[in-house]
């Protein structure tokens, strides 16, 4: 069940490592956009999302967040390139091998 | 995460723009990946975090719900997060992200909505695993397409009806 309650002070939230994984760190380092290199502490920041969202699971971060977990599911994961409900009509019709 | 602090930082960087310089030259990711695991705490899954964050078009995230969802039918099976494991996943996702016409972050995130959703359904952290269909799967199974695809009783189904109902 949801429990809403804060991040503690200074720790960061799901909402801020997912705006990091899906938006900073593209920005900077994805093919093409810059010539940042990636340093230590960037390293750590997405080992930080992925602790939070391995080992832990959305739930307990979105917990962290304060947020249900269906408006992070909304606002962060789903593609804004492409409808999310097309890609699961694909996904859940398709009969062809991709392969 | 303390062993990954204790990396030194020109090393940890050196070995970052080496790994990717070798990716973008070669499109080799096993190689790529096995350059990255050589700073301290840094195994497949986390060089393939690095790695997909410089290349997320085609470079997928070593992540439990893209590999239950695309290479274990939707069922949580034990993962060991070797090289094999990731080299299977990628290969996979790339296929699917191909065939969509997405990136392969575009399957990552999808696959956490799906399997994720999966679990909230169940309650959060439930080992009750997600009966889905593997994409790629159904070729082999023809004949069980629509009851498995009837099985999606969680996500991808109940999206799909609020699609086609916005159609109709």
């Amino acid at each position: 069940m949801f429990h809403p309650t804060l991040a503690k002070p200074g720790q960061k939230t799901l909402a801020d490592l997912d705006e990091y994984r899906y938006g900073t760190a593209l920005d900077a380092f994805a093919s093409g956009k810059s010539d940042a290199s990636m340093g230590l502490d960037h390293v750590k920041t997405l080992v930080e999302w992925k602790l939070c969202v391995l080992n832990f699971g959305y739930a307990t971060c979105a917990d962290r967040a304060g947020r249900p977990l269906h408006d992070l599911h909304t606002q962060y994961l789903a593609p804004a390139s492409l409808s999310l409900a097309d890609i699961c009509v694909l996904v859940a019709m398709e009969s062809s091998d991709p392969l | 995460m303390k062993l990954v602090s204790s990396n030194d930082s020109s090393f940890t960087e050196s070995t970052i723009q080496k790994s990717v310089k070798h990716y973008r030259e070669n499109a080799d990711v096993p190689a790529a990946l096995k350059i990255l695991t050589q700073l301290k705490g840094i195994g497949p899954a986390t060089a393939s975090l690095i790695l997909a964050v410089h290349a997320p078009e085609d470079v997928i995230f070593f992540a439990d719900e893209a590999f239950y969802w695309l290479c274990s039918g939707g069922s949580k099976v034990p993962i060991k997060y070797n090289l094999d494991e990731y080299i299977q996943l990628n290969e996979r996702a790339r296929a699917l992200a191909k065939r969509l016409g997405v990136k392969a972050v575009d399957v990552e995130r999808v696959a956490f909505v799906l399997l994720r959703q999966s679990s909230e359904d169940g309650g959060a952290n439930t080992d009750k695993a997600p009966t889905m269909t593997r994409p790629d799967d159904t070729s082999k199974k023809p004949p069980a397409k629509r009851k498995v695809s009837g099985d999606e009783a969680g996500a991808p189904l109940s999206l799909r009806r609020s699609k086609r109902s916005r159609r109709a």
